[in-house]
């Protein structure tokens, strides 16, 4: 288990943040907590799944199957979400569902960990009195770090790099391919003005942000 | 110096007699489309038993095609379509051509006992039968043309045999047969059957030629069709490197993409090798060395065409003695732009010879060829075409029976040939999904004669993805390379033609530089995909003199379109009358008390 316990100092620090905001949030302890409940075994003091490791095992043998994500968690938003899978409508336009507290992720987008671009998509305004999951998406900066678990529990994390106004009809290549080699995250919102008529918003918000 | 008079004499003896007999020269009857096809109907199909068809099989007019399962069909079945038409209206202009060749020499009906030079023969009667055996001399020429025409009928009698000798092709033959023909309980028929009515083989019959019928039906029982095609030298196995060794063979392999709605199948592509019509896998002899033999096909406005392989950009081809080269010509669909990107098929066969050499002479040789599902979808329509090696029969790994090769099945075929010489062959394997096809190759040489262990290599490769969004993205190819042979490997090679570097991450343990029968060596290679690319990774390696190559072949498709970004939006937080009201009564409560503490303590 020498692996496991090994981590690198850039996993260190990404723990740290972890930790300290943890520590500054109760609201948000407890979900840590149960992360670390998931992941600690008896006689570690802490087991967390080193995926700069798993990399490596993944070059050797090629046998890596990647896992769809399941949970978003950005501490500095104090947003812990899950992730439902949607697909594209008949036009070919990203669906969502109604929860207000889910996140969605486009499933014919990359996994966490798989190069290319994970797309993920939250509602933004108020559903009845419940304001929704990326309500407050727009007070993100940069290098904040936002976290993505997938099914297989493993846990990735991405610096906020950028954010970018869309028109609601633009053809935001940049958000669905990165053309290279790297793991990328967008993150997909509303903004601007409220039109009635259109049940819409003048403008979609998208964070990019890349893996760690 | 007696000797060499002697046979100066008997060539001149022989030649005068050939000469005496020469008849009336024919000239080729050109089938069109229709050349593609081993069985072609003009009412029904209909067979019993387990037939094995290697060629086309099309029927126009009518719909019924019966008894393929169990019948096994190796090539492409086109029933009632523009295709199947085509091919019935070259059927009727060839069979048109054969019936007025003339001069015909008039011969007996019973054909049996005869030996035959190349021309253009009929009967008193018009008609023709054979019990024992006819033989067609092409007297050294593998373009000579054998015409046979009868006004009525052709029938053979049971275990006749026709017998081609001195380069004689069954291509070169022709039968025109004015109202039907029968061919007899396990009979062996070489040529092609042009038949005005109907085609009847009775059990057992086996064809090396097609079996064409205009307007009636075609009937079969537990044959054997093979459709021959002519190759540029007389019927000479594929062979490997060797001195003295004077051919070489090409095979052209097909790869249909339709990943913007297009539906054309490989049949849709008719293939040529200088101009002389050839299927998709199936190996090709032609005299060597040659530098340039040019690859085309019957080309669509629809699809692009790429040539890749072992051919150059434009198709051309040069040719070594011992070379077994590959040409692939893949088609992708120029259709609408689609924002989900279809997912294609992967798949991969390899094939072992048992033994892998007779170092004792002629010999039985059985192969076994497994084939996998080594993507994530299902494939269907799955074809295991092999050039001399007939039948090949599905021997098990479909275990849910329902004709598909499931993701991760396994399925393995076997066929067993005599070898009388040291003998390289080919499988081809294509499989259809979603539109598109996958293709996978496997070569294996037997030696005979020699103690000399032959060596063989197998490659496979895995896109890390098989689909990209519009724009494309990165795509790490893991290629695998494996011994399935019995003998290290010497000077392994991995190349990729569209991406590189090829590394190699680990799999020589001992760290002796060859591949060795248990070790399996991983390569990886990067490259980022704008667009649908199919690319070809070959590996080669070295031992006992002898060089073997395996080839790896994947597609990953790109969408064109982008995908439109979600409409995210509830409506803003509105005025919550409720939540204001709550509020002030909160208020109102709060100030009252206050001022009920206010009064009581003061």
């Amino acid at each position: 288990m020498a692996s496991k316990t090994l981590l690198t100092l850039r996993e260190k620090k990404s723990l740290a943040a972890l930790a300290g905001v943890a520590v500054i949030s109760p609201f948000f302890y407890l979900n840590v907590l149960s992360l670390v409940d998931r992941y600690m075994s008896p006689g570690d003091t802490f087991v967390f799944v080193p995926h700069k490791h798993l990399k490596v095992v993944a070059e050797k043998e090629q046998t890596r199957i990647f896992s769809d994500p399941i949970r978003l968690i950005i501490p500095s938003l104090l947003i812990n979400a899950s992730v439902e899978s949607v697909g594209l409508d008949e036009k070919g336009v990203m669906k969502m569902t109604e929860d207000p507290n889910n996140v969605e992720w486009l499933n014919i987008s990359s996994r966490p960990e798989e190069d290319g671009n994970v797309v993920i998509a939250g509602h933004y305004g108020w559903k009845g009195s419940t304001p929704a999951v990326f309500d407050t998406l727009y007070k993100i900066q940069k290098d904040d770090i936002v976290y993505v678990e997938d099914s297989s529990g493993a846990i990735t994390p991405f610096v906020v790099r950028k954010t970018e106004r869309y028109y609601p009809d633009s053809f935001a290549k940049d958000v669905f391919s990165s053309g290279d080699s790297g793991t990328h995250l967008s993150l997909v919102t509303c903004e601007g003005s409220w039109n009635k008529k259109t049940g819409s918003y003048s403008e979609r918000l998208v964070v990019f942000a890349d893996k760690e | 110096m007696k000797i060499f008079k002697g046979n100066v004499v008997l060539v001149a003896v022989v030649s005068f007699l050939l000469s005496a007999s020469v008849v009336s020269a024919a000239s080729v009857v050109l089938l069109g489309t229709a050349d593609s096809f081993a069985v072609l109907g003009g009412s029904t199909i209909t067979n019993t038993g387990t037939s094995v068809v290697t060629g086309n099989l099309g029927l126009y007019p009518g719909t019924s095609v019966t008894g393929f399962p169990p019948g096994v069909l190796n090539g492409i079945q086109y029933v009632n379509n523009a295709s199947a038409i085509q091919a019935k209206a070259d059927l009727t202009t060839a069979y048109n051509n054969a019936a007025g060749q003339t001069p015909a020499t008039t011969i007996a009906t019973e054909l049996g006992g005869a030996t035959l030079l190349p021309g253009i023969y009929s009967s008193a009667d018009g008609t023709f039968g054979l019990t024992g055996t006819l033989t067609l001399d092409a007297n050294n020429n593998p373009d000579a043309i054998f015409i046979f025409k009868t006004t009525t009928t052709l029938t053979t009698a049971g275990a006749s045999v026709i017998t081609l000798i001195n380069g004689a092709q069954a291509c070169n033959v022709f039968w025109q047969v004015g109202s039907s023909a029968t061919l007899g309980t396990s009979s062996v028929f070489k040529g092609n059957i042009l038949a005005l009515t109907s085609i009847t083989l009775t059990t057992g019959a086996r064809v090396d030629g097609s079996v064409l019928a205009q307007n009636g039906a075609v009937t079969l029982d537990t044959n054997v069709v093979v459709k021959s095609l002519c190759a540029g030298v007389s019927a000479i196995p594929p062979v490997v490197a060797s001195s003295g060794n004077r051919h070489g063979t090409i095979n052209v392999v097909k790869r249909v993409i339709n990943d913007n709605g297009g539906s054309k199948t490989i049949a849709n592509f008719p293939l040529f090798i200088n101009g002389s019509s050839v299927l998709s896998g199936i190996t090709n002899n032609f005299r060597a060395p040659a530098t340039a033999f040019a690859v085309t096909e019957t080309s669509d406005p629809q699809y692009t065409q790429t040539f890749s392989g072992d051919c150059d950009s434009s198709g051309m081809i040069g040719l070594s003695p011992g070379d077994n080269k590959f040409c692939i010509i893949t088609n992708n669909d120029i259709g609408t732009p689609v924002t989900v990107p279809p997912v294609p098929p992967l798949i991969d066969v390899v094939k072992v010879p048992n033994p892998l050499a007779l170092p004792s002479g002629p010999g039985a040789v059985a192969y076994t060829y497994t084939l996998r599902n080594i993507g994530t979808v299902p494939v269907t329509n799955v074809t295991m075409v092999g050039d001399t090696c007939r039948p090949i029969v599905l021997s098990s790994g479909d275990t849910n029976n329902d004709s598909r090769l499931d993701v991760n099945e396994t399925w393995v075929y076997r066929c067993t040939t005599m070898l009388s010489a040291t003998h390289t062959n080919t499988v081809v394997a294509t499989g259809w999904a979603n539109g598109i096809s996958a293709t996978d190759l496997a070569s294996a040489t037997v030696v005979v004669g020699t103690s000399a262990v032959p060596p063989l290599i197998h490659i496979t490769k895995t896109p890390s993805v098989l689909t990209l969004l519009a724009g494309g993205g990165s795509v790490t190819y893991t290629k695998k390379v494996t011994n399935p042979g019995t003998v290290p490997l010497n000077n392994v090679q991995v190349t990729d033609d569209k991406c590189g570097p090829v590394k190699l991450i680990f799999g020589d343990i001992n760290n002796d530089s060859k591949l060795d029968p248990s070790e399996t060596w991983t390569y990886t290679c990067q490259t980022n995909l704008n667009k649908t690319t199919t690319n070809i990774a070959i590996a080669s390696g070295e031992a006992n003199g002898l060089t073997v190559r395996d080839f790896a072949f994947a597609t990953v498709v790109v969408a064109e379109n982008i995908p439109g970004l979600p409409n995210t939006g509830f409506p803003p937080r509105g005025v919550n009358i409720w939540g204001i009201a709550a509020l002030l009564s909160l208020l109102v409560v709060g100030t009252a008390s206050y001022l009920v503490y206010k009064k009581k303590t003061a």
